[in-house]
């Protein structure tokens, strides 16, 4: 039997706001210890892997390791429904996914389980040379400016600064930030802008983000709740090519 | 006459088949695909028979188009298409007694009823029927009612006169009047047999669904005297065929030795040190790769003069889906696909023919990634074990991180 109750509906809608946008369908895995989501999006561009521990939850029951496999457009259509003072309830029956959001009535959302032939891959263990935590708004925002002069942003690490920045047609940006943190080497990637806004829609779910750069690496950008019961990590890989 | 068919389909009585394979629908989709003829499919089903004896009617000797204002009894959908819409052929694929597929092209609605007649088995049961016959009794039966018959997807690992025989006169004890190559062979693969040289090859969908990246996603482009069922023989026997339209074998399902189950992909020594059998349980199935290789005789194609040029497409919904990173089936990818086709007439003229200019005004994303299709420039991750291969754009992905 699975069942997991848990008070707070904004954890799972801002998780499945940033997954919806990346991947069409994932297979979340629920045993003793919580759930977990690895997904690889088609384009093999982004890697998400979410993960709430029992603890999360105000009530956690799951005596056999089950695969939940869901439409993300659907569970996301159905999150939508719920409001931040619903309890949620997640239950399985054999064909369906089960959410019912508790409040003045009882609502019950039965989501369809479907076939996923492929398995996504376990999250690949990187060696990153630098790490550092920034304000999830500050991220955000710089997402936003240089959104403004190109659809590429350079991510870099030079000294005791992050720098994001990019050059466009029409003009260039850049945003500069001290980290604080003893980094020993520098580094600097591309990535595509829109892949990191995908991500950054998971904004509810902490207020910093800790971020791990390399020299043409995959960005790590990883969200950890205060709490440390749930986790949210993207890997996306670097571009190198410039664009037609 | 130029036409563009598709002569290996599944109607909606077939296991694992849309519910949506009716003749109504697969004439509206396959015109949107630039296809002129589609073949029924499972012309020995009883009731499907039935169907297409309803829904149809015959234009030429051997050639059927949808009766005007037909609807549909179970849907209630009914013919939009009128002349636009293609014709049809009766057609069929059956199993024989070492589980070896055949496609069986019929002249006529009474070759299939005596045909029907003869062969042992239940015509019934499945749209592709089980005979209880071997290949060459069967191409034999088939010929006594004038219809060509040939191997279908001939090297894949399951259910092809290669996975069972070494040599098509193994099976047929005679040439075979074709050969379907399957969508995870090309013609620079296949012609590196030699006791293929005389054997026209065609190229079909096998599709079980109406889907635009299933229906035409393999096709026969021939040249015939006229649109008629001798016509078309004539084509495929005297080597009319101008150009096969296919995919790029490593999209095809069986291209690769990989694991039916996890799909993990295997070098040949690995799978028989391994004694074809995964880690995790699954069977490894023998790629077409590896089944060419071991059947060839030659290290380089050697085309025969006859021998058509075999052009790789993609189904452009799978281009739309790629763009767009949704799925190929979403109403997204459909409606994109649709308006598409609609202002280019087809998909082929989207894929090979339209100027990237005028498909920009459509969608600048698509055009770009249809640019990159057209330069060779798309990436191809090789199918194997029973999954289709995957598409990538050129660019950097995790693949090598993992």
């Amino acid at each position: 039997m699975f069942k997991a109750v848990l008070s707070d509906s904004s954890i799972l809608k801002t998780s499945f706001d940033a997954i919806s946008s990346i991947v069409d369908e994932v297979q979340i895995k629920a045993d003793g210890d919580g759930l977990r989501l690895d997904a690889l999006d088609r384009s093999h561009i982004t890697f998400v892997h979410l993960e709430f521990k029992s603890q999360l939850f105000d009530s956690y029951k799951c005596d056999e390791p089950i695969k939940i496999n869901v439409d993300t457009e659907e569970l996301m259509k159905v999150l939508k429904r719920a409001k931040s003072e619903d309890i949620v309830e997640l239950t399985v029956d054999e064909g369906n996914f089960i959410l019912t959001f508790e409040n003045e009535a009882r609502r019950t959302f039965k989501i369809r389980l479907i076939d996923i032939e492929y398995e996504a891959p376990s999250p690949p263990e990187l060696e990153y040379p630098t790490e550092f935590e920034i304000p999830f708004s500050l991220l955000k925002d710089s997402i936003q400016d240089i959104s403004i002069v190109s659809d590429k942003i350079a991510l870099i690490m030079s000294g005791d600064k992050f720098i994001a920045s990019a050059e466009g047609e029409f003009g260039d940006a850049k945003i500069e930030y001290l980290h604080g943190e003893k980094v020993t080497e520098d580094a600097k990637s591309i990535f595509s802008l829109e892949k990191i806004r995908e991500m950054l829609k998971a904004d509810k779910f902490s207020e910093t983000a800790v971020l791990k750069l390399g020299n043409d690496m995959p960005l790590n950008l990883s969200l950890k709740m205060a709490s440390e019961e749930g986790e949210l990590t993207f890997l996306l890989a670097p571009r190198i090519e410039s664009e037609e | 006459m130029i036409i563009n068919a598709d002569f290996h389909i599944h109607g909606k009585y077939s296991i694992a088949t849309s519910k949506n394979m009716m003749p109504i629908t697969m004439a509206s989709q396959a015109r949107f695909k630039g296809l002129d003829l589609v073949g029924t499919g499972d012309a020995l089903h009883g009731k499907w028979l039935q169907l297409l004896e309803e829904s149809t009617e015959e234009k030429a000797d051997g050639i059927f188009s949808l009766k005007e204002g037909f609807v549909d009894p179970d849907s209630g959908s009914f013919d939009e298409g009128g002349e636009t819409n293609c014709s049809f052929i009766l057609t069929t694929e059956v199993e024989d007694m070492k589980r070896v597929h055949h496609v069986i092209i019929f002249p006529s609605f009474e070759s299939v009823g005596k045909l029907r007649g003869k062969l042992r088995g239940n015509m019934d049961s499945d749209g592709r029927p089980r005979i209880r016959m071997l290949g060459d009794e069967i191409m034999q039966l088939a010929h006594e009612e004038g219809c060509i018959v040939g191997p279908s997807h001939a090297f894949t690992p399951w259910t092809s006169i290669y996975k069972e025989y070494d040599s098509v006169y193994d099976c047929y004890h005679e040439k075979p009047d074709f050969l379907e190559l399957g969508l995870s062979a090309d013609t620079d693969m296949a012609d590196r047999i030699q006791e293929l040289q005389d054997i026209p090859f065609l190229t079909n969908s096998d599709a079980h669904s109406p889907w635009p990246h299933r229906l035409g996603r393999e096709f026969n482009r021939m040249e015939l005297k006229e649109l008629s069922f001798d016509g078309l023989k004539h084509a495929i026997l005297n080597g009319n065929i101008l150009a096969n339209y296919g995919f790029d074998p490593r999209l095809g399902k069986y291209h690769k030795t990989a694991c039916s189950k996890c799909y993990r992909k295997y070098e040949i020594q690995e799978a028989i040190d391994l004694n074809w059998r995964c880690p995790c349980g699954g069977k490894i199935k023998k790629g077409v790769d590896y089944r060419i290789y071991e059947l060839s005789g030659w290290n380089k194609p050697h085309h025969p003069e006859h021998r058509p040029p075999y052009i790789h497409i993609l189904p452009l919904a799978e281009i739309v889906s790629l763009t767009y990173n949704k799925g190929v089936t979403t109403i997204f990818v459909q409606k994109i696909w649709k308006e598409l086709v609609q202002k280019f007439g087809n998909e082929i003229n989207v894929l090979i023919h339209a100027p990237l200019d005028d498909i920009e005004k459509v969608d600048p994303k698509v055009k770009n990634v249809i640019n990159a299709f057209r330069k060779g420039k798309i990436l191809i991750e090789a199918g194997g074990g029973g999954k289709y291969g995957e598409i990538m754009l050129e660019q950097n992905t995790l693949d090598n991180y993992f």
